[in-house]
């Protein structure tokens, strides 16, 4: 199940909030597992959750958030333009209204899950169905996706990795990916195979628009 | 925000000093898209003096009279959903059955502003944020595809609207801007009408990434469209058509050694 949470809203969802930054934390721990500096929550939320982004959040049965990512314009700040923009071609901005981008894509590690790979699978598959749907109804052309080496392989292995915009980039110590999804047809495919039955169930715009109008 | 900010706010613009590029702007738009009534709210505008938002409306006086005597501005659907998120606010979603909402669609149908469009928030790089609300004509209807299509033309003249506001308040001209050479090799191979797939090929990549770098030249060039764009770039001497062969181009790119970043992705 998908749930779309305005970052604008994040004190009413607490525990959505709370279970996006474990996940987080825990994909941080498993990166820097042989480093001995001490890792805590301010490690994983960083200038870009300040911007009231998008998140797009994975829920198993449970309503635990088992994969997790976020949405943000390139017209404004994101990682890729003022984070990343040295690695870039030309260091030139990608900025238009019509792409956005997604970071901090968080999964489940496979260990943490009692199905393991289906499970891992389908939060892929419903992820990206998810971002297909957002990005359409934004009339959007394109999703710029900014990935760390573990879910690149991740997604290359499901063959769903999109197409290479840069040479691997260095960002607060980790080797970064920056890729191109197109919005579309082929995109939806990709990944609802994996998703399989999950895809089912539509995203609520109508249910983003009322929790929206809840911030005044 | 609060109704005595918009009060004031439509007070400091009934009496400021009228700036003809504001108006031309929004002309320019209502004549471009064929769209009759216009609303842009923007907030944190980069500008040399004292930052002040900035709202500025294509609607009847008498509508805004109604919606600010009785206080629209706290209920306001539009305004609630739109400002601080970043996605499109399709008016077709909002709950037709909330009693507020009724009343506030009733009301700008009576006013002839139409109870149907699209309300866009901006984002810019260098913190602001603006809402652009566009009504469309009572009685239209658009097929979903059409629909699309058009949403997707407000996210464009929504976001060239806001840059041309931006560089006004900066006293910025357009004369700068600088292409990658990624953009301006898909534009030269695509005013060579080559494919995108060609395009992407000579990029070491595939057409979607050909595409993307168009996508974002266009939007550099502040153009409402590629065709636009490349009409754009070749007036402007970004690119040169007939200067090269379409290998020359590809060839180019290849020299700033695009091919090998997809390699180890692949």
């Amino acid at each position: 199940m998908i749930a779309l949470l305005p970052g604008e809203l994040r004190t009413h969802f607490p525990r959505l909030m709370d279970d996006m930054h474990e996940l987080r934390l825990s994909a941080v721990r498993a990166r820097h597992e042989r480093l001995s500096s001490p890792i805590n929550r301010l490690t994983v939320v960083d200038y870009f959750d300040s911007l009231d982004p998008l998140y797009v959040l994975a829920l198993d049965e449970a309503e635990r958030v088992v994969g997790a990512l976020r949405l943000l314009p390139t017209t404004g700040v994101t990682i890729l333009n003022d984070a990343l923009a040295a690695g870039l071609p030309d260091g030139v901005r990608v900025e238009s209204p019509l792409i956005w981008e997604a970071s901090r894509l968080t999964l489940r590690r496979p260990g943490d899950c009692p199905t393991q790979e289906p499970a891992m699978d389908r939060t892929i598959g419903e992820l990206g169905v998810a971002l297909n749907e957002i990005a359409k109804a934004a009339a959007l052309t394109h999703l710029v996706a900014v990935y760390d080496d573990w879910t690149r392989r991740l997604l290359s292995l499901r063959g769903c990795a999109g197409t290479a915009l840069a040479p691997p980039m260095r960002f607060d110590g980790v080797e970064v990916f920056a890729a191109v999804y197109e919005v579309g047809a082929a995109m939806d495919a990709q990944f609802r195979r994996l998703a399989g039955d999950a895809a089912r169930q539509r995203i609520n715009l109508a249910e983003l628009v009322r929790l929206r109008g809840l911030q005044c | 925000m609060y109704r005595e900010d918009v009060f004031d706010l439509i007070d400091q613009l009934a009496r400021a000093e009228r700036r003809p590029i504001r108006r031309s702007l929004l002309s320019e738009f209502l004549q471009a898209t064929g769209v009759s009534q216009v609303a842009y709210v923007a907030f944190n505008l980069p500008r040399r003096r004292a930052a002040r938002p900035l709202l500025s409306l294509a609607h009847a006086m008498s509508w805004r009279n109604s919606y600010a005597q009785a206080g629209r501005v706290d209920i306001a659907p539009v305004l609630r959903a739109g400002l601080g998120g970043i996605m499109p606010v399709d008016w077709r979603v909002l709950d037709r059955d909330d009693p507020i909402i009724r009343k506030l669609l009733g009301e700008a149908l009576d006013l002839e502003l139409g109870g149907d469009g699209v309300s866009i928030p901006l984002r810019g790089r260098k913190g602001e944020y603006a809402l652009f609300s566009v009504c469309l004509h009572q009685g239209a209807s658009f097929s979903m595809s059409a629909r699309h299509d058009l949403m997707r033309r407000f996210m464009v003249m929504s976001a060239i609207f806001h840059a041309k506001m931006r560089d006004a308040f900066e006293a910025r001209s357009d004369g700068g801007v600088r292409l990658s050479d990624r953009e301006l090799t898909c534009l030269r191979l695509k005013s060579l009408a080559q494919s995108d797939e060609a395009i992407g090929r000579a990029l070491g990549a595939g057409p979607a990434a050909a595409r993307l770098w168009l996508e974002s030249a266009r939007a550099r060039l502040n153009a409402d469209t590629i065709d636009a764009a490349l009409a754009q770039a070749c007036r402007t001497g970004l690119i040169r058509v007939g200067a090269e062969s379409p290998d020359a181009a590809a060839e180019s790119m290849s020299v700033a050694g695009a091919p090998s970043i997809d390699r180890r992705a692949r």
